[in-house]
């Protein structure tokens, strides 16, 4: 008799912790949705960010808060948080972050976490707080791109830094525009990575996802940062440039299957043609 | 009935024909019916009847939906025409074109066509060149042989231009719907070409466009309203476009509305388009590491070649004027029929053969040859590798050792891979050939698999992929420019 009351209190002990579990779980799920908005000290991220808190993490706006700075930016623990700083510097580049845009970061995150074998609720917490870091110093005007440059380096091979670098690029050609501060940002955190403009995986990345993508800027000049001819060199090494250009998106105009990718490259080589007529 | 062989210049705008004189040995034009060396290349389809040439021009605006043209542009793309309900290709359009012409050299030379040669941009790929193949043998031509048009031209120059200095000379045909630039080095008795480049969807038709546009404006400026296409079209803009080459500003009537269109401002909405010829040029310089300075002459060849500002840009670039040879809408099908002639010497008669015999044409392979493979590298991403490299001079045969991936590796893909520009992404390169090898049991990783592309002397490319432990093997022939092979 004994026995049995405690096989059953055993069991409803279970049964209670089981419940418990349960209980605490959904808890923690219906938190999921509360707005984080008023943790965020910027004003540029509100809206789209609460997508991107409620979707992927369990953790509550209270959590958030940001009071990095410049030195303390880079400091990390997991080697994917440096990378979600970066992907959120490129994402507001131009002054917002779009639905389109988050989701790109949703999708890196995603994948890491399908890469790692155990993944906490510390983990995705120091993940949130890495954008919220980097929103946050982005807001209030300080864009420490260049600082990146040694601790990338340090930790991620160029293969790797590529690879990030074509996240910003996805970023970058999310909503189909591209627009001049997106492309500046790009180039800077190239160049803080260590990848030079005219490497060759570099450039057949930007090349597809460029084509996919509207550009804003009709000039010169943004013909140029499009295209990726460095405004620093001489009209003569930028025509030679522009050559190679021609000659490659000529090449490709006849291959490229999508209607809007060969519309796309007769853009760029009527652009290139009205490039080379105004420098004679 | 006498048997002849004939040179055809298949263009956007207008073709024709041509053959070596039976008494001078010399090429010369084949007029058609209407006593035209050139015929429109534009078709009306009505019913049953099929118009080709200056009527089926005529009608092009009239009745629109009866009309082709500009089917060049087309040929090797997905392209349908809807006519009377009934669905046409490019190449089933290019081919009413070329029976034709068929027709007008027979009834004009009251013989038997045993043999033709058609001209295709130097820029065309193997599916743009098996399409105008299947149109010619759908026209009742026997076609072996394809000849790039500037090569063709420089055959006419180098014929016809007695006592050019040897050297490098520029091509530079602008057509009405493609630009193309060759630089081979002529001499009297020896065409040797040694790059080409070209813009496909560049011509005569595009300046035209751009005066449409100027036109249009200024009669919305002038009247608030816009221009109905049918008042101002493409051929009233060729015919002002030849005023303007004449005349510094022309004045055209449309509803009592007067518009002045200067040729400087015609100009400066045409230097983007001219800008993109003078940047293949460069690009062909470019790639034989030569400089402008060690070319002896641009050779103008195609109509929109007369254009001032085409020929102002080049003298700018060359520092003297352009060559403007014989007729530049005559040049490709003159030099089409030196090529034709050359490749069926036993048809012809002694003058003819003479005037031949000692001349000897080099060509270059147009294009890069590769196959897919994996880079190499840690990302082991699918890449282009290239075995025959543009400009390569043909016949040749290269190879290249690949290796086995895995053990136990079943299979390997045995893809033949075109493009014009050296490109390593899968994305940028045509697939002409796919094919899949099946490996032997056992089958280790990094065992050899050559890979051999042979380019014939008459435009065929055998492909070969070779399991060398094993000698399993696959086997391709790829057709550039002949009808004779798979």
């Amino acid at each position: 008799m004994e026995l049995a009351l405690v096989v059953i209190g055993v069991v409803l002990y279970l049964c209670y912790l089981i419940l418990k579990a349960i209980f605490n779980f959904i808890a923690e799920v219906t938190k999921a949705t509360t707005e984080a908005a008023s943790t965020f000290h910027s004003n540029l991220m509100e809206s789209s960010i609460k997508p991107f808190i409620s979707g992927l993490t369990f953790h509550q706006q209270s959590d958030f808060d940001s009071s990095v700075d410049s030195t303390t930016f880079l400091d990390y623990e997991y080697k994917e948080e440096l990378v979600v700083k970066v992907l959120t510097m490129m994402a507001i580049s131009n002054n917002k972050m779009d639905v389109y845009e988050s989701n790109v970061i949703k999708d890196y995150i995603k994948v890491q976490m399908k890469s790692r074998e155990v993944f906490t609720n510390y983990y995705k917490m120091k993940i949130d707080q890495a954008i919220i870091d980097a929103s946050s110093l982005i807001s209030s005007e300080e864009y420490p791109v260049s600082n990146i440059s040694e601790k990338f380096q340090f930790n991620f091979n160029l293969d790797e830094r590529i690879d990030i670098l074509e996240w910003c690029m996805k970023i970058l050609s999310a909503d189909n525009k591209v627009q001049k501060d997106e492309i500046s940002m790009l180039h800077s955190i190239a160049s803080a990575l260590g990848v030079k403009l005219d490497h060759k995986r570099f450039t057949a990345l930007k090349d597809k996802h460029f084509l996919k993508s509207n550009f804003s800027d009709d000039s010169v000049e943004g013909l140029e940062l499009e295209l990726g001819i460095d405004s620093n060199l001489s009209i003569k090494e930028k025509k030679k440039i522009v050559v190679l250009l021609y000659k490659k998106w000529n090449s490709r105009l006849n291959i490229l299957k999508d209607k809007e990718d060969r519309k796309k490259a007769q853009k760029y080589l009527d652009s290139l043609g009205r490039w080379r007529s105004l420098h004679k | 009935m006498s048997k002849i062989v004939i040179g055809i210049d298949l263009g956007t705008t207008f073709s024709g024909a041509a053959i070596l004189d039976e008494s001078s040995g010399k090429p010369k034009m084949i007029p058609n019916k209407n006593g035209k060396n050139i015929t429109p290349s534009v078709v009306m389809i009505d019913g049953d009847k099929v118009i080709v040439g200056a009527s089926a021009k005529n009608n092009m605006f009239v009745r629109p939906n009866n009309v082709v043209d500009e089917v060049k542009r087309h040929i090797g793309t997905d392209k349908k025409y809807i006519i009377d309900g009934q669905e046409h290709t490019p190449t089933t359009i290019s081919s009413l074109i070329l029976k034709k012409i068929k027709e007008d050299v027979e009834l004009y030379s009251n013989a038997e066509i045993a043999s033709a040669v058609i001209t295709v941009p130097a820029n065309f790929g193997n599916n743009q060149r098996e399409e105008t193949l299947k149109a010619a043998k759908s026209a009742g031509l026997n076609v072996e042989y394809i000849v790039n048009e500037p090569t063709a031209a420089a055959l006419t120059y180098a014929k016809l231009k007695g006592g050019a200095e040897d050297g490098y000379y520029i091509i530079y045909d602008f057509g009405g719907g493609t630009f193309d630039c060759t630089i081979a080095n002529i001499s009297s008795d020896e065409v040797e070409v040694k790059t080409s480049e070209g813009v496909q969807k560049l011509g005569g038709k595009d300046l035209d466009n751009e005066l449409i546009k100027i036109v249009q404006k200024k009669y919305k400026d002038l009247s608030g309203k816009d221009l109905e296409t049918s008042k101002f079209d493409l051929n009233d803009a060729e015919r002002y476009k030849i005023d303007l080459s004449a005349m510094d500003q022309i004045s055209i009537f449309i509803d009592d509305v007067s518009i002045d269109v200067s040729r400087a401002e015609f100009e400066e909405a045409i230097t983007p388009l001219i800008s993109q010829s003078l940047m293949s040029i460069e690009a062909a310089l470019a790639s034989l590491d030569l400089t402008i300075d060690e070319i002896n002459d641009v050779i103008l060849v195609g109509g929109t070649s007369r254009t001032p500002l085409i020929q102002n840009s080049i003298a700018d670039l060359l520092g003297k004027k352009p060559l403007m040879f014989g007729n530049p809408d005559e040049s490709v099908a003159l030099g089409a029929a030196i090529y034709a002639a050359k490749k069926n010497i036993d048809l012809l008669n002694v003058n003819q053969r003479e005037s031949i015999d000692s001349f000897a044409i080099t060509d270059v392979c147009t294009k890069n040859y590769g196959t897919l493979a994996l880079d190499g590298s840690d990302s082991k991403k699918t890449a282009n590798s290239i075995i025959i490299r543009k400009d390569t001079r043909i016949p040749c045969s290269i190879s290249r050792n690949y290796s086995t991936v895995s053990d136990h590796q079943s299979s390997i893909d045995c893809s033949i891979t075109e493009c014009i520009q050296a490109e390593t992404d899968p994305e940028f390169v045509d697939i002409v050939a796919n094919e899949e090898m099946t490996l032997p049991v056992n089958c280790m990783k990094g065992e050899t698999v050559v890979v051999t592309f042979s380019y014939n002397a008459n435009q065929t490319m055998d492909c070969e992929f070779l399991h060398e432990k094993s000698g399993t093997k696959v086997s391709r022939q790829i057709s550039m420019n002949s009808t004779d092979s798979d």
